[in-house]
């Protein structure tokens, strides 16, 4: 084949580009430690990486949730246990009342504490969690627990199920409403307040100390819930867990994906730029020397 | 025969020597002129001259007989069909680069992210006590509103894009008439030159970088008679035809007279590129085709998958994906006392295409402004309720179960993983499954684009290696007819000492 000086310097202008053009790619992967940078570098590749990103985004806000399902579950767990202090101790001015060898006077101080005890109940069922009420089902913005005028227990919430969802399929019930608390099987905790504090006024002895009973079935009650909590959150504290691990997996399946192969990448640039410097070089040679530099 | 014939042959030599030493200096001038090619000085024996008395033929020197240029036309017809389709590749591979741009992935600032992040705020909304927690809701309002503006913001892009392609054609087209208009006089000028049998060389080359240039932009066909009438075509009809020359016209769409191509989607003010007598003009090839390709072609089977094609998925995805959320949001409560129980949901849309409409004629009980069926990409908003009122965001199963109740928003989250485009499934599957349909086409197109570079460099190789000027060759002819002739001038010198000494040494013998 006929070698023209045209050729030459046309094929070394397009091999220098390509050169330089190949050196462009590899060290755009390096500075940026991307395989890719637009769908058509890997189309196969960027779905993945859409689908883990999307994966990761929705992890973190399944870990939001639980976690804020927990910090519920934990307001609700603390609410329980002081209402369970609350009947404890009503419950023991209650074996102090029954034995019958107290003044009227002591008892009605027995009386007064009960009354104390009873409207702490009544705040205790109107907990709030970042303002909302925690035992009101969906009325959250209003108090669930009042006292009708014989003083038994008037509820103001609805059935309403507040829900956390922890998972594509894993939605976790987190509230107690007010009556399932205040009035087990239809046993009104606060009616039987208000009668244990008329029978302490009155000196009512006899039914006073019946009412023991009464509160032991309340404090299984509130045990029985915060029972109930606990495994709650048990079960959030591994969905966290789990979620902390799915991230990992995520991540770890990202950077696989996306990632480059430092070492990989900085041989393959080293070589390019060999390819490059020997055009060069070459180019140089063959470009220069013509006839003309011969002839005198 | 005469004492002077020898000197005759010799200065005809002389002459032959000199006008390919010319020859080799035009070569030598031109030999970084794009589209050059070299020519050589055609030498033959003068015509003999008899010599009586039978014993043969005495040569007569040497003619010049033409100045050719050496140039394959099989090379330039090759060269031509295929610069043809890398021009179509080429700017297909561009502007399709130009459209993964406005998608914007994988990043954290595309598509899928906005849509990741409007879900997510949805599930926060939904998720416990914070169906009525105002900055909650602002969060929903706010991701729905960068989701609607990046909606828009592709979809200007695109219109972008297209008004872009549009103008590219525009350029193309005018260089294709003004290489017709140049083309022909060439021709013209060709056929005055070549009358008496001579080679137009340097004519003919720059005819050939013409169509060199031509052939990227638009298929060509060329046909030359034995007459040297040269005939040329572009998509199948005659653009030169030998000294005339037809034109192609830019009519801008406006749907009366010429019919807008892809209605919901084309931006407004595109050009429909025909004959100037009317007829459709459709390359097959170069960069004018690419060109067309992206502009115009919606993706229906057969065709390429353009900007319209784009547009329209967007604009399904925008509609559709508006569609899936205003179902349960107008079915549900917000948190907005209307004084009354509305049956059927509350009725206020989420997504329309008009942020100043209302969501519905007044009531009760209230009906719906049918305004979502013309949701597109380009004007999807929230609604203006949304928009003036937090309250009014629905995420309530019942009038009664306000304001704790999110169990509707909770369905709106988890349309995340609801088939909500039938073939595609979720959104989060279309957006990809588009995203890598883009990847795949632009990776075909530039693989294409490359081969071809590659092929068009060959076939230009090839013809550089018949036609090229090498300047070594060029010296070393010169050098040869640099002797040639200084021999022939060494000839005249001895002719002229035998006449010398015919005339004017002669002796006076014997005197």
């Amino acid at each position: 084949m006929r070698v023209t000086n045209s050729m030459l310097i046309s094929n070394l202008k397009k091999n220098i580009n390509m050169g330089l053009r190949r050196m462009e790619r590899v060290h755009n992967e390096m500075s940026s430690g991307k395989r890719f940078s637009v769908p058509s570098d890997d189309p196969v590749g960027v779905a993945r990486s859409l689908k883990l990103r999307a994966d990761l985004n929705e992890n973190r806000q399944f870990k939001k949730n639980a976690e804020d399902a927990l910090s519920w579950l934990e307001t609700t767990e603390t609410t329980l246990m002081q209402i369970k202090e609350v009947l404890q101790r009503a419950r023991e001015l209650g074996v102090q009342g029954a034995n019958g060898v107290l003044s009227p006077e002591d008892s009605q101080k027995i009386a007064e504490e009960a009354v104390q005890l009873r409207d702490h109940l009544v705040s205790l069922g109107n907990s709030t969690y970042v303002g909302k009420y925690i035992f009101a089902g969906y009325k959250t913005d209003q108090a669930p627990v009042e006292l009708d005028a014989a003083g038994g227990f008037n509820y103001t919430g609805d059935p309403g199920q507040i829900m956390y969802q922890v998972g594509v399929s894993d939605i976790l019930q987190a509230n107690f409403t007010a009556p399932e608390v205040f009035s087990p099987g239809g046993k009104d905790l606060l009616a039987d307040m208000q009668a244990y504090i008329d029978s302490l006024n009155t000196g009512d002895f006899g039914t006073v100390g019946g009412m023991i009973a009464d509160f032991d079935v309340h404090i299984e009650n509130v045990l029985a819930k915060v029972a109930e909590v606990g495994a709650k959150v048990n079960r959030m504290e591994l969905v966290v867990n789990r979620l902390e691990d799915e991230k990992l997996n995520f991540n770890t399946l990202l950077s696989r994906t996306e990632d480059v192969d430092m070492a990989e990448v900085i041989i393959r640039l080293k070589s390019e730029e060999n390819v490059y410097m020997a055009a060069l070089a070459g180019g140089a040679r063959i470009i220069q020397p013509t006839l003309v530099d011969f002839l005198r | 025969m005469s004492s002077f014939t020898g000197l005759n042959i010799v200065i005809k030599g002389l002459y032959a020597q000199q006008r390919a030493l010319d020859v080799t200096g035009h070569n030598i001038a031109n030999v970084n002129t794009e589209g050059y090619s070299r020519q050589r000085a055609v030498m033959e024996t003068a015509r003999p001259m008899q010599v009586l008395g039978g014993k043969g033929m005495l040569g007569r020197g040497v003619d010049v007989q033409q100045i050719e240029r050496i140039r394959n036309s099989f090379l330039d017809v090759k060269f031509w069909g295929e610069n043809t389709v890398l021009g179509e590749w080429s700017s297909k591979s561009q502007l399709l680069g130009d459209i993964e741009m406005v998608f914007n992935e994988p990043s954290d600032a595309g598509l899928n992210t906005v849509i990741d992040r409007f879900f997510s705020a949805l599930q926060d909304l939904s998720n416990g006590e914070k169906a009525s927690d105002l900055t909650v809701r602002e969060t929903v309002r706010q991701t729905a509103i960068a989701f609607t503006n990046s909606l828009n913001n592709m979809a200007a892009q695109f219109e972008k894009i297209q008004t872009d392609a549009n103008f590219a054609i525009e350029t193309k087209v005018k260089e294709i008439n003004s290489y017709a208009q140049q083309i022909s006089e060439l021709n013209r000028q060709i056929m005055k030159y070549e009358l008496d049998g001579s080679n137009a060389n340097d004519l003919r080359d720059r005819r050939n970088l013409l169509v060199d240039k031509l052939s990227g932009i638009a298929d060509v066909r060329t046909f030359e008679d034995s007459d040297g009438r040269f005939r040329l075509s572009i998509g199948g009809r005659l653009l030169v035809n030998h000294v005339s020359y037809n034109q192609l016209a830019l009519v801008e769409r406006d749907n009366i007279q010429v019919p807008v191509k892809n209605p919901d989607v084309d931006a407004d003010g595109l050009y429909e590129v025909m004959w100037d007598d009317g007829m459709g003009f459709e390359p097959k090839g170069g960069e004018l085709k690419g060109l067309l390709d992206i502009r115009d072609s919606i993706g229906s089977p057969g065709t390429y998958k353009g900007v319209p094609f784009y547009m329209e998925r967007l604009n399904y995805f925008a509609a559709e994906f508006a569609r899936a959320i205003n179902d349960i949001h107008t079915a549900a409560y917000d948190l907005v006392d209307d004084g009354y129980e509305e049956p059927g949901g509350d009725k206020v849309y989420f997504f329309t295409n008009d942020i100043t409409m209302d969501s519905y004629s007044d009531g009760p009980p209230r009906t719906q402004n049918p305004i979502v069926g013309q949701i597109t990409a380009k004007n999807i908003t929230i609604s203006k309720e949304i928009f003036e009122d937090l309250n009014r965001i629905a995420v309530a199963a019942s009038y009664n179960t306000v304001p704790g109740d999110a169990s509707k928003g909770l369905e709106m989250a988890g349309l995340r993983h609801q088939n909500v485009f039938p073939t595609y499934g979720t959104p989060e599957d279309f957006t990809k499954s588009i995203i890598a349909a883009l990847g795949v086409d632009r990776q075909e197109a530039i693989r294409m684009s490359d081969n071809q570079t590659i092929l068009v460099n060959q076939t230009d190789t090839l013809r550089m290696s018949t036609s090229g000027v090498s300047i070594d060759e060029e010296m070393a002819n010169m050098v040869k007819f640099q002797h040639s002739y200084n021999a022939a001038a060494r000839l005249i010198t001895a002719m002229d000492e035998m006449i010398d000494t015919l005339v004017n040494r002669m002796g006076l013998v014997g005197r």
